[in-house]
């Protein structure tokens, strides 16, 4: 079996599609990186103020480890926000006190800048459009956004950009998964060796389970050395740091419910991931069984994630809440699961939306696998059971 | 040779390009179906003032446009500033600010938004903010045509100044203007909700439409495809010219009839759901800037053709590369990244964007226009022109394969 599965992964590691996969994820990941860093130049009236490193460099030698409050203080005194240091604070209070700056804060404002956030959650929650919330799930919301009780500022502008960043590459990692696992159960070529290797003594049910697992395998650690390649490459301008920083430190996330580190929240999008892998490499085992031909499957698979990438533009609360949540793109992808709080209830139970989406995903994953297994041995069991009739049948004669 | 191109054609309706021409009506369907049926967002404000949401909100909007269709002269604006001032779209539309931002429709945007237009000139867009009538231009047809007539001229200098490719001359402005005097007024409006969501959606759908080509004419030329080029086409008498060219032939008729299908399919989902009422209403009250003297229908048509010819360009792009590569999965490959860089190219407000064929659908087909001196010569000509350039150099690109084609 062991030799079988190294066969089958072989077929895919050594074909010209794994060279190219791994180019275009360093270039993806260098152009993410260089896009990320031309976003930090900073440009005023004048013109070029300073390039993105030396913004950074500001950032870093500027920014400690300092309570928010103390932050907004300062910046009150500092006034004029140009670089990232400044501009994160001024972001931040921009998002808690209705466009706001700084200058214009009380002490009393500044002093009660977490609860004013926490009066803010819970001003959406009732007034949320797509869900109106029981008191039950309100406080369940407000108990985890209440474990907020003190917010420091450091530098973590790295671990920003690749939380941020990563929903968009990911899906593309994915999409050319699914077309390197592709001839596992395709086969384009004309030389019979797919009726041959049927027909051998191994060759139903051990190859199936080999592939199975070889597309798993191989599967798991083309996404693990993409998103570790994209990693390095996306932080190594940025610098390491920050990654024990919350998420409520940046404006995107101020008003997430989940009191997580950046480091956390990296672990939570690779694990997204990774469950979106296993859907991916299913339903693509399950359509190039199907389909039989590479380029077949190659077009239903292209299709859709086209059809996704059709619903992300037209962004759609409904369709993405009861369908595109549990699909791949959003799925590994979308920011809003950290900043909607979406519920899914079900047997009276509310879900958070991350858990469900994954739970339901996974679920919809081993179903998916379970088709492709009937589909691929669907030969063998229609001869038993045409045996079986046949066996009756003399019996019912004796 | 006619045989020979049926036979190819039949070959090219293969497992590949049929699951994909499925694909795509599948992805239509749901994109259509779905997203007009949103109840949340797709809302009409109907005869009697109700709100009806759903599919069924272009019906009760076309119904309640009866009101408002006709010809948009001295009267016709008298009348409707009355109307106007005392109907319940106007009493709702205040109420409710985002109502037409989101997805909300009253038959006073067909009529309101034309007028404002003449104001707002080449910062016009929707919403409740573009549906007022206290102007000062409404009080006779002239002044009003007028207005209109500037606030045209205003938006095509704007974009000359920023995006044009050439800056035009004194002598071009004054053959502008003569265009602009042309403009026959009164103009006629209508309900033409049906038509504007096919354009919408046919603009979303086309570069799709363009994967189906990739993938279903990628094995015209080469040889690790059933329906491909084998030891039989290139040893056979007379064999491998004709057959190259028969290929060729078919290769363009299959996208003609995968377009037709494409085309097809949207024309009956959004007739069945919004219907094709207002055919005959002038293209200025879709079309704002539009220069030229036709309907809407015929503009929707013009854009129709317009991406079959770019189609055409396509397919002839995607038969090159399968020559080129022998190989349907490189030749793919290849199609779908064009596609893509075409995308991202077409991403700017310069007017070089308009020689790219992922642009002959677009509205500009209608309404863009380029000088050849004094003489301005509609886009729609340009892409005539442009298309059978870029088909012969890509013919002759592909000829060229059958004479140097090695299967080993």
């Amino acid at each position: 079996m062991k030799a079988m599965i190294r066969v089958e992964s072989k077929r895919i590691v050594k074909s010209f599609m794994t060279l190219v996969f791994f180019a275009v994820v360093v270039l993806l990941s260098v152009n993410s990186s260089y896009q990320a860093l031309n976003s930090y130049e900073l440009w005023n009236y004048n013109g070029y103020v300073a390039s993105g490193l030396e913004n950074l460099k500001h950032g870093k030698e500027n920014t400690s480890r300092i309570d928010i409050e103390q932050a907004i203080a300062m910046q009150r005194e500092n006034g004029e926000a140009v670089y990232v240091d400044e501009t994160n604070i001024e972001k931040l209070v921009k998002m808690n006190y209705s466009d706001r700056t700084a200058k214009e804060l009380s002490d009393k404002e500044i002093n009660r800048f977490l609860e004013s956030r926490l009066r803010i959650i819970l001003r959406r929650l009732d007034e949320s459009s797509h869900f109106t919330y029981t008191e039950k799930e309100k406080e369940g919301f407000l108990e985890r956004a209440g474990k907020l009780t003190r917010l420091t500022i450091g530098y973590a502008e790295g671990w920003k950009v690749l939380n941020r960043d990563m929903g968009k590459f990911i899906p593309l990692v994915l999409f050319m998964i699914s077309v390197l696992v592709m001839p596992l159960f395709a086969d384009d070529t004309q030389n019979k060796m797919k009726e041959l290797t049927s027909s051998a003594r191994n060759g139903k049910k051990r190859l199936i389970l080999a592939r199975f697992v070889s597309a798993f395998m191989m599967g798991s650690v083309f996404y693990l050395s993409a998103v570790v390649c994209y990693f390095v490459i996306k932080m190594l301008p940025f610098g390491f740091e920050g990654s024990g920083e919350l998420i409520q430190s940046n404006a995107d996330t101020f008003f997430s419910t989940y009191t997580i580190t950046y480091w956390e929240q990296f672990l939570i999008n690779c694990l997204r991931g990774y469950v979106t892998l296993v859907f991916v490499v299913a339903l693509t085992v399950l359509i190039s069984a199907m389909a039989e031909r590479i380029m077949m499957g190659s077009a239903i698979i292209c299709f859709f994630w086209l059809l996704l990438f059709v619903m992300e533009k037209m962004a759609q609360f409904e369709v993405n809440h009861c369908f595109a949540n549990f699909l791949p793109l959003r799925l590994a992808g979308s920011a809003d699961f950290y900043t909607l709080n979406e519920v899914y209830r079900f047997g009276g139970n509310s879900f958070d939306g991350i858990a469900w989406c994954l739970m339901i995903s996974m679920g919809v994953s081993v179903i998916m696998l379970a088709l492709a297994a009937i589909w691929l041995m669907k030969e063998r069991l229609m001869v038993r059971a045409s045996m079986r009739q046949t066996r009756t049948g003399h019996m019912n004669e004796e | 040779m006619r045989n020979m191109v049926k036979f190819e054609y039949r070959k090219l309706w293969n497992r590949v390009s049929i699951a994909a021409v499925i694909a795509m009506c599948i992805l239509s369907t749901l994109h259509t179906f779905i997203y007009l049926n949103m109840k949340g967002q797709w809302r009409a404000i109907d005869a009697n003032g109700n709100i009806v949401s759903g599919l069924g909100s272009y019906r009760a909007l076309k119904e309640a446009c009866e009101d408002i269709e006709g010809t948009i002269d001295g009267k016709y604006i008298e009348n409707l500033l009355v109307q106007y001032a005392a109907s319940d779209d106007k009493q709702y539309l205040d109420e409710n600010r985002g109502f037409l931002g989101t997805g909300g429709m009253t038959k006073y945007m067909f009529p309101n938004y034309f007028i404002n237009y003449a104001y707002f000139s080449y910062y016009m867009s929707n919403g409740n903010g573009k549906m007022g009538l206290d102007y000062g231009f409404l009080e006779s047809e002239k002044s009003f045509y007028q207005k209109y007539r500037e606030a045209i001229k205003e938006q095509l200098m704007f974009e000359n100044q920023y995006a044009g490719l050439v800056k035009y001359t004194d002598a071009q402005i004054e053959a502008l203007d003569r265009k602009i005097a042309e403009i026959d007024t009164p103009v006629s409006i209508a309900y033409f909700q049906g038509i504007s969501n096919f354009m919408n959606w046919y603009d979303l759908e086309y570069p799709i439409f363009w994967v189906v080509l990739a993938f279903a004419l990628s094995c015209a030329y080469a040889k690790d495809s059933p329906g491909g080029v084998s030891e039989l086409t290139i040893s056979a008498a007379r064999g491998r010219k004709k057959n190259f060219r028969s290929r060729w032939i078919a290769g363009n008729l299959f996208a003609v009839s995968a377009y037709l299908i494409f085309v097809g399919v949207l024309l009956a989902e959004h007739g069945a759901v919004a219907t094709f009422h207002g055919f005959s209403a002038s293209a200025q009250t879709y079309w704002f800037d539009c220069m030229f003297n036709f309907s809407i229908g015929a503009g929707m048509v013009l854009k129709i053709v317009g991406g079959l010819l770019g189609a055409l360009v396509f397919a002839n792009m995607v038969m090159l590369f399968s020559g080129m590569f022998k190989n349907a999965k490189a030749a793919t490959a290849s199609a779908i990244v064009l596609l893509i860089a075409l995308s991202k190219l077409s991403n700017t407000y310069s007017q070089i964007k308009l020689f790219y064929p992922l642009q002959f659908s677009t509205d500009a087909m209608v309404k863009g226009f380029f000088f050849l001196g004094n003489t301005l010569i509609p886009y729609s000509i340009i892409v005539l022109l442009l298309t059978i350039l870029y088909i012969t150099i890509l013919a002759l690109l592909i000829g060229k394969i059958n004479k140097k084609y090695y299967l080993n």
